[in-house]
């Protein structure tokens, strides 16, 4: 798990570059007008945040990734004056990409139960055969469960993170992680074979 | 499978390739694995496993976000707000789940408010207001009299005479009714009253009210201080006779050391409310009067239902 030291957020005018201290470190620079401390935060963050958007939304909600990325560090940016370097940063910006991407769900179930336009859509555009096999794999899952499992894996963050993120206990996170890795070895083994050479030939033809 | 005798879980192997263990627990368990091979095939497919979530791979971020961002980032640290391209629905997306109840409650509040305050004023737009007194039903009248005498024994020449404090008065007064009080000794006679007149609860006439017209339930409310206490009850049983009405319920008290109290609730046909009132004024001096109306077709109407609905499963 990579570390992120906490608690030592002294902004000090040191010349010390950008790119070698803490993401706490610089949000605080940010907060006393250093541009540049921001640009570096962005750097870091836009495509784990990116990222974090594709996996989650469905197909035709994907185009809109890059929108919700910028909300995110927009709201961040709205929010910098109150934010605690106490806290993790990546936590803290993870947070904040939760509730745009719950405010985003709402808007689209919205729009389905009223306005009638489906986020369904069966076509599968630029997605590769492994994509699509572990985005299967992934939709067996329990919502927590596969929630948590994604946390780990692709946002890298650690249980005590994922608790504080997701307000559940370590322990609760780290025994529905091992569910969730147990029933996604188990979903990946069973589709494997279902995925053999019609199946094969059908999403290559999509792509 | 790993039995239960073994010095490593699953879980374990699972928190170690996750780092999440301590140094010198990771180190036990990096030990045991290289020892056994089970553990070992364990930790393998942990690693196979995270290793095919890697092949889930996301396109690069749009480059123009930076600029985009960068631009925010510019404004934002000069102190400029930044202006909010979701607006209310984005600032909605970060209400905790007790600002979104608050608020939700408060909305239904105000809602409720809007109808309450909406509906009567529809409601009574369509009649004039001296129309509502004169289509309204002839009902009775609901009086309540409370009579209060002191007499000269409880209260000795010398001093003011003790009459009874307001605050007592004020708690004896009844909602619906008159209250008349009656003190012989002092100097004056006190009287209090109250008086309220319905105008939807008309039994007998229920049935004949128009559906449309609104009705008032009016009521009077009276607190009359008198010289003569039991002059004054004859007096309050005669204007009962006269405008037609009858004494829902009484209430004699004669407290120790205090005044004499009556309190009554009378009820009075509506078209008699009026001199009815004018009536029990003359008994002696008027301490308090109050008069309310209250509609209450929306009672009748329920009343007028369940009376035809009763007289429907009537057995015949």
């Amino acid at each position: 798990m990579p570390e992120t030291p906490i608690g030592n957020s002294e902004v000090t005018d040191h010349a010390e570059p950008a790119s070698a201290r803490t993401d706490e470190q610089l949000m605080v620079a940010f907060a006393s007008g250093k541009v540049e401390a921001f640009d570096e935060l962005f750097s870091r963050y836009k495509q784990p945040v990116f990222g974090f958007f594709r996996r989650r939304l469905s197909e035709p909600s994907q185009a809109q990734a890059d929108e919700l990325t910028q909300e995110t560090f927009l709201a961040v940016l709205r929010a910098s004056s109150r934010y605690q370097p106490s806290a993790l940063f990546r936590t803290w910006l993870y947070a904040i990409g939760f509730k745009i991407l719950r405010a985003h769900r709402r808007k689209t179930a919205f729009r389905a139960t009223f306005l009638g336009t489906s986020d369904r859509d069966p076509a599968i555009e630029n997605s590769i055969l492994a994509d699509v096999m572990i985005r299967q794999a992934m939709g067996k899952l329990d919502r927590l469960e596969r929630e948590i499992l994604m946390l780990r894996e692709f946002e890298q963050l650690g249980y005590a993170e994922i608790a504080e993120l997701l307000n559940l206990p370590v322990n609760t996170v780290r025994s529905r992680l091992f569910r969730a890795r147990m029933a996604l070895r188990e979903s990946l083994s069973a589709s494997a074979p279902a995925l053999s050479p019609k199946t094969l030939q059908q999403f290559e033809e999509r792509i | 499978m790993i039995i239960a005798t073994h010095p490593v879980s699953p879980e374990e192997v699972m928190e170690y390739l996750d780092g999440e263990l301590s140094t010198a627990g990771a180190e036990a368990i990096r030990r045991h694995i290289d020892t056994c091979a089970e553990c070992a095939g364990i930790a393998d497919q942990f690693r196979a496993e995270s290793q095919s979530l890697e092949q889930w791979n996301v396109p690069a971020i749009p480059e123009e976000l930076d600029r985009l961002v960068h631009s925010a980032a510019t404004e934002a640290s000069t102190g400029k707000k930044l202006s909010n391209p979701k607006g209310i629905f984005m600032r909605a997306a970060f209400w905790s789940r007790g600002q979104w109840a608050l608020r939700t409650v408060g909305a239904l509040a105000t809602l409720g408010l809007l109808l309450l305050a909406t509906i009567p004023l529809t409601f009574n737009r369509s009649y004039p207001k001296t129309a509502m007194y004169e289509v309204a039903p002839k009902n009775l009248t609901a009086l309540s009299v409370q009579t209060d005498q002191l007499s000269s024994q409880d209260h000795p020449a010398p001093g003011p005479p003790p009459l009874p404090s307001r605050e007592q008065e004020s708690k004896e007064l009844r909602p619906v009714g008159m209250a008349a009080k009656l003190s012989s000794p002092p100097p004056s006679a006190h009287t209090q009253g109250d008086v309220i007149s319905g105008g939807g609860g008309g039994g007998a006439h229920l049935d004949t009210f128009q559906a449309t017209a609104p009705m008032i339930a009016r009521t009077a409310s009276l607190s009359i201080t008198v010289k003569d206490f039991a002059a004054s009850r004859a007096n309050l049983d005669a204007i009962l006779a006269r405008r037609h009405g009858y004494a829902a319920e009484l209430t004699l008290s004669t407290p120790e050391n205090s005044g004499r109290s009556f309190n009554t609730s009378l009820r009075i046909p509506q078209a008699e409310l009026t001199a009815a009132t004018a009536d029990l004024r003359t008994l002696g001096r008027v301490e308090f009067e109050k008069q309310s109306g209250e509609e209450v077709t929306q009672q009748h109407a329920d009343l007028v239902a369940r009376l035809k609905n009763s007289r429907e499963e009537e057995p015949e």
